[in-house]
């Protein structure tokens, strides 16, 4: 079914295959709903992240797409076979899915050595004996544990059963991946090399990849689209990490990636002003475009690091506390009687000296997102 | 390209859904059958008996068996024993937790060794020992003793009250030593650690944190001991009997014998063990509401060692004196029984001479009744392991993985019998299998015995089969559905390889009580049923003692070899 | 200032069947002043906690002796040896060992009453503690029932309840969540401000320990590598392990000559750089993410490879001569994969290359 994408034929329609296509998922506890006509595709070849809060729904989405557990509504569809779809009565189980699936967990059974974890789906896919040890040599190989074929898990860390895990996934099926969560449990060096590794295989073999996390970081880092579910199950964004970050669909998915603070500002004529009982200092000369339309109104979103002292802004601020975490410098000031949060990179010289606990001094914006009043 | 296309591997949804579930279902109803036939229907006739006369409902019955003159006695001695026997227990058993978790005393090794024999030994046999020893009539000790001093009278009648509570208290002060010892093994250190910056010395810390973390640990070691001992028969059938000394439980088989098949021995036997189960049921009752004032858990700390408190000049008399009790509790008591079967006969000195290996060739090759016994209680043991494995095994599926409706009710069957006396169970049996479902009538076969060991013992199996059950991680199972394994295929590849080994030490964990069991086959054995406790028994009745020491020493090194066993298998699980 | 905590030649050595004598903590010399707040902070198994230890009196010393207050408290030699119940001393454990026994109250009031305080006297100590650490209202619950920031403010309240002038707080926030831990961080901030004890933290956590101390020290292998204040160690680390330790280090391999620094492999273009080292040829130059420039105007010329947002900011990888090299940027002004820039670095260091075998034994230690 794999029929080669048309990216070449710039200026044509554009015809990605679709590896994944969930359509109108709605998913059901007694009378919490999870998921509420979900629908989302996935396109071939590409890693795509499913980043949301714990509890948005996420694995909810992972564990329909695996056949481990029957939407009430909607239809699932894995490289154009129809999986799923109540009306029609069809469901097929999970082993016949062809979907490798990486766990939070590791998952690899304790009772069997790497080599024959890895070979199991071999094994169970009817692949004639005499190819089996080509194949899990190969899988092994990508995930750089050839060496550890004779081990149990219980002689292997962590990071090296994920490997297994992988590796296993792989030879179940090189074509689609799910991950759920499959750095969460390594330590922070491990979940780096991890993610490289990860990229590395999926470049080297094409393999589609849905990867869920709650991080958002690791998401940025893997991942060539991202979708940001909502605590309500809905998706609020679907994008690349640029834009995720440089144009955040609405004020969930700005807050949710990263840090945020969210200032009150009104339009005063044409000039953009605090919107503080008591302070409301005009500090820009003309009303941005993506002021909200039908307010006077708004909440302006800033990040840390765009906010960035200058003593002759008319913008008045007191540094509550000043904390130095090498790379960064981290603040608290108080505005008009609010506390918000600014950034610095450290530059290593005299100037990160001037700001101490207990200063005035000024505060310019560099870079925010306008958001209706919330 | 998404046009819906069929495919031959596609299963119908409805049609997947019966099937997969109606296996799951059959094992529910499968489990429901078994628990109903084997717990529930005994004890209903346990109820039914005492409080129906034939034609009517009669409470008067149970009322004077209540208050008749030897019941009421065998009741205050069952408790006096069980309090006093508790009580001292709990003392000992702490003390030597404490000694061993954190003094500096040497030699812990051989100590912690010593304190895991009496789990080995029947309960029956070590009375059996100690009334070779200080028996008021020619207990070896008692006559050395006596030969020694010049004494016209035996220093000590183990044949007593007193007697019995100190077999038990010897007996039974490992178990609290075991639960107070692990959790001071897992205390965080550093609670203790935190009471010492505060300002408090040593001694203060051991009373004002110490003792009182531990309260949890010794409550369920008290619990333990006070239900154990009292439901035991062994004990006190076998120094209490020869002097009129009755407990509710040597009571209850008591009156059975007596009864002789009537209805009316029988109503009363049933109306005692209806008296017996209330009196544990209190004693459970009031355990439970002192338990759920200790409402924590020992904190788990970093693997760190803890401060050792120097005993300093304490040291030499504290380790004297704990072996010297350990010797005389533990050693003697083995020593005392092969000493005896090797001797001649009862009663003559341990000298050369008198040295005879005949007791053993006897008890092996001429003795029909102990021959047929070691196959019976082969057989019964074997048959209730592995039923119990399967039973068991599939109980736990089902509670813990299925999950249907009513699931705790399936628990609560399950361990039941785990609380009621091994008498009651008997008793019950007894009830409901002679004639009084379909005819079926059981009374004098192997099988009654079958029944009530598969009874009091699947409890076993049902918690080491769902310990196991429980840490499979569901993502275990669904990794395997990933990689295109069936349902099937993946609760045989996965689940059940991962739980093997916990079945098979479930399957030891019933065997070995099995072996060595008395209270359930005295009460149920017939002609051409004994088993290898009620041999031992019934050769010290029959003044055969020698043989009767010869036949334990056998069993107790039986019961050493499957103890390695069980224990070679459950290190092996830790390579998970 | 007046000395609080004085460590004098203290040295460890431990004996074990596997490893025969082994040497935890060799040498340590410290003073640390009153109502300072100094961080210990080193790999795991460096001989921080070791050295805790002895401090609290829970480890005697082999040799060394130590101060508290001016009060000579350990010393091998003289053999004198305070038990931990006599030091005065505060201390907070990881696993917060609040003793699930007692209740709130009662866990706070122990140390008071085991000094015998009168009831009075403790009913209004203990509540004041509780107001100062956010436990209002919960005397009575148990901490079973409480959540692990809640159970870790009642170990310290017992710590500060006896007003000791000196508290030893050992991991303890390491066992709760990076929210809670930043409270929690906050919370100790404020006490010590409050009752202006000296603090003694350790830590594996390099961000808690540079935004907690006033001054901090690195250890390895029970030698203390460097002393100072935070920022001093981050932007002037004495040797290749403080650098390399304590936050993001891009290490480049570089020869210097006629006055210019060239990236090794590549001699054709020299490196834009703040400070020049005081000897010639081949060397390494350390720097940190956060101190190299991207810019499209001046410097070095170099393409990025990779770019990699985070919640804060934006990782450029980019190769100089053999090396990689990340720079950290605010995500306002953005560069392309692939795109060419220029590059500047500052507080630069110059290290002597490391042999072999150094390296070899860097890596097995899993140290960048």
């Amino acid at each position: 079914m794999n029929i080669a994408s048309g990216n070449a034929d710039a200026g044509k329609v554009e015809r990605t295959v679709n590896k994944i296509e969930l359509k109108n998922i709605t998913v059901r506890y007694g009378k919490h709903t999870v998921l509420n006509n979900f629908s989302l595709n996935v396109e071939s070849g590409q890693i795509l992240g499913i980043v949301g809060p714990s509890g948005c729904g996420k694995t909810t989405v992972v564990r329909a797409i695996c056949g481990f557990l029957d939407p009430q509504e909607g239809t699932v569809s894995i490289s154009g076979n129809t999986m799923f779809d109540r009306s029609k009565r069809i469901n097929v189980p999970p082993e016949n899915r062809n979907v490798g699936v990486v766990f939070q967990d590791y998952a690899v059974w304790p009772h069997l050595t790497v080599y024959e974890n890895t070979a199991y789906p071999l094994r169970k896919h009817g692949v004639p004996k005499d190819k089996i040890p080509a194949q899990v040599e190969e899988a092994l190989k990508l995930v750089n544990m050839s060496s550890y074929s004779k081990y149990l898990p219980s002689q292997l860390s962590g990071g090296q059963q994920q490997r297994v895990a992988i590796a296993r996934a792989l030879t179940s099926s090189s074509e689609l991946l799910i991950m759920d969560e499959p750095i969460t449990n390594l330590d922070a060096k491990l979940r780096e090399q991890m993610l490289l590794e990860i990229r590395m295989m999926q470049e080297k073999l094409g393999t589609t990849i849905v990867y869920i996390t709650h991080d958002q970081e690791a998401a940025m880092q893997l991942c060539d689209r991202i979708v940001i579910m909502q605590p309500d199950g809905s998706i609020a964004q679907i994008g690349t990490d640029e834009e995720i970050i440089s144009k955040p669909a609405n004020r969930f998915v700005f807050s949710f990636v990263g840090v945020s603070n969210f200032l009150p500002v009104k339009k005063s004529g044409d000039k953009l002003c605090l919107d503080y009982p008591n302070d409301q200092t005009c500090f820009s000369q003309k009303i941005p475009a993506d002021f909200p339309k039908n307010s006077d109104k708004a909440d302006m979103g800033i990040r840390p690091m765009d906010i960035v002292f200058d003593e002759s802004s008319p913008v008045r601020v007191k540094i509550n506390s000043a904390t130095f975490f090498g790379n960064i410098y981290n603040y608290f000031i108080d505005l008009a009687g609010q506390e918000y949060r600014v950034q610095r990179i450290t530059s290593g010289n005299e100037e990160d000296e001037k700001y101490v606990e207990g200063l005035e001094t000024g505060i310019r914006f560099l870079s925010c997102k306008y958001f209706e009043r919330g | 390209m998404n046009q819906q296309v069929t495919n031959k591997d596609f299963l119908m949804l409805e049609g997947k859904r019966k099937r997969g579930l109606s296996m799951d279902k059959i094992m529910t109803i499968l489990c429901y059958v078994a628990l109903i036939t084997v717990v529930i229907l005994p004890c209903v006739m346990i109820i039914y008996y005492t409080f129906w006369d034939g034609t009517k409902i009669d409470f008067e019955m149970f009322r004077s068996v209540l208050f008749q003159q030897d019941n009421l006695k065998a009741m205050k001695n069952t408790l006096i024993i069980a309090v006093f026997a508790t009580l001292f227990a709990t003392v000992v058993g702490v003390f030597f937790a404490w000694l061993l978790g954190r003094s500096d005393i040497p030699l812990k090794g051989i100590m912690k060794f010593l304190f895991s024999i009496p789990f080995m030994i029947p309960p029956f046999l070590a009375a059996m020992s100690w009334d070779m020893m200080f028996s008021g009539r020619g207990g070896y000790v008692n006559k050395m003793l006596m030969s020694l001093l010049h004494l016209t009278k035996a220093p000590f009648n183990i044949n007593s009250i007193a007697g019995i509570i100190v077999i038990e208290v010897v007996y039974y002060f490992p178990f609290v030593y075991m639960q107070v010892v692990s959790a001071l093994e897992r205390m965080d250190p550093t609670l203790e650690e935190s009471a010492r910056i505060a300002g408090a010395g040593q001694l203060h810390v051991i009373r004002t944190i110490t003792l009182p973390l531990t309260v949890p640990a010794i409550s369920s070691g008290v619990l333990l001991v006070l239900i154990t001992s009292l439901s035991n028969y062994g004990i006190p059938s076998m120094v209490g009997y020869s002097k009129g000394i009755f407990t509710l439980p040597t009571m209850i088989v008591e009156l059975m014998n007596r009864a002789g098949g009537s209805f009316t021995g029988i109503r009363q036997a049933a109306a005692l063990s209806i008296v017996l189960f209330i009196v544990v049921a209190i004693a459970l009752m009031i355990q439970r509401r002192l338990l759920t004032h200790g409402r924590y858990d020992i904190i788990k700390g970093k693997s760190m060692r803890p401060m050792l408190i120097k005993l300093r000049g304490a040291k030499i008399p504290l380790l004297i004196v704990s072996f010297v009790f350990l010797t005389l509790v533990v050693i003697a008591p083995i020593v005392m029984i092969i000493l005896v079967s090797f001797n001649k006969a009862w009663g003559l000195p341990f000298t050369a001479e008198n040295l005879t290996f005949m007791h053993y060739v006897n008890v092996v090759t001429k003795n029909k009744m102990v021959t047929d016994s070691v196959k019976n209680s082969l057989f019964l043991a074997f048959s209730a392991g592995a039923i119990c494995l399967l039973l068991g095994t599939m109980l736990a599926y089902v509670i813990y993985k299925v999950k249907p409706r009513g699931g705790a009710l399936l628990e609560m069957m399950a361990v039941l019998p785990y609380s009621l006396p091994g008498t009651v169970m008997s008793i019950g049996c007894i009830l409901a299998w002679s004639g009084a479902f379909f005819g079926i009538s059981l009374y004098n076969t192997i099988w009654i015995i079958l029944v009530a060991y598969i009874a009091r013992y699947l409890s076993y199996v049902l918690k080491s089969s769902s310990a196991a059950l429980q840490q499979v991680h569901p993502s275990l199972e669904e990794a395997a559905r990933s990689c295109g394994a069936s349902h099937y295929d993946a609760l045989k590849d996965v689940t059940l390889l991962l739980i093997k080994p916990a079945m098979l030490s479930g399957f030891f964990l019933v065997f070995l009580p099995c072996m060595r069991e008395l209270t359930t086959s005295i009460l149920l054995y017939g002609p051409k049923t004994r088993t290898l406790g009620v041999a031992i028994y019934q050769l010290r009745t029959n003044g055969q003692i020698n043989q009767a020491a010869a036949l334990s020493v056998m069993t107790i090194i039986l019961i050493i070899i499957m103890n390695n066993i069980v224990k070679y298998i459950t290190r092996d699980r830790r390579k998970y | 200032m007046t000395e609080q905590i004085v460590l004098e030649h203290v040295t460890k050595t431990f004996t074990t069947k596997e490893l025969g004598s082994v040497t935890a903590v060799n040498d340590f010399n410290l003073v640390v002043h009153k109502g300072e707040c100094f961080s210990f902070l080193g790999p795991s198994g460096c001989g921080k906690t070791t050295t805790l230890r002895m401090i609290a009196g829970f480890e005697d010393l082999s040799s060394g002796s130590i101060y508290l207050g001016g009060k000579l408290v350990s010393d091998r030699s003289k053999n004198i040896y305070l038990p931990p119940e006599k030091r005065g001393l505060g201390m907070v454990f990881q696993a917060f060992a609040v003793w699930p026994h007692l209740n709130v109250f009662d866990n706070i009031a122990y140390p008071l009453k085991v000094k015998r305080f009168s009831k009075n006297d403790i009913r209004e100590k203990v509540l004041q503690a509780m107001h100062y650490c956010n436990l209002d209202g919960l005397e009575k619950s148990f901490p079973s029932d409480l959540s692990g920031g809640q159970q870790q403010r009642i170990a310290l309240a017992r710590a500060i309840v006896v007003n000791p002038e000196a508290m030893l707080l050992d991991e303890p926030l390491s066992n709760l969540d990076p929210h809670l831990r930043e409270t929690m961080r906050f919370e100790i901030k404020r006490l010590q401000k409050e009752f202006g004890f000296t603090i003694i933290f350790v830590t594996h956590d390099q961000s808690e320990a540079m935004a907690l101390s006033d001054r901090m020290l690195i250890m390895d292998m029970g030698n203390i590598q460097q002393i100072g204040t935070p920022a001093e160690l981050y932007n002037h680390p004495k040797n290749r392990f403080v650098h390399s330790f304590l936050g993001q280090s891009n290490f480049i391999n570089v020869d210097v000559r006629d006055g210019r620094v060239y990236p090794a492999g590549q001699a054709d273009v020299p490196l834009w750089v703040d400070k020049l080292p005081e000897k010639s040829g081949e060397q390494v130059l350390a720097t940190r993410p956060n101190t190299m420039i991207l810019n499209r105007e001046e410097g070095f010329p170099c393409r990025i490879i990779k770019r990699t947002f985070k919640t804060d900011f934006v990782e450029y990888l980019l190769k100089i001569g053999e090396d990689n090299a990340i720079v950290q940027a605010p995500h306002r002004e953005l560069f392309k994969n692939g795109e060419a820039c220029y590059l500047k670095i500052y507080n630069s260091v110059y290290y002597d290359r490391e042999n072999e075998e150094a390296a070899k034994e860097r890596e097995r230690r899993n140290i960048v």
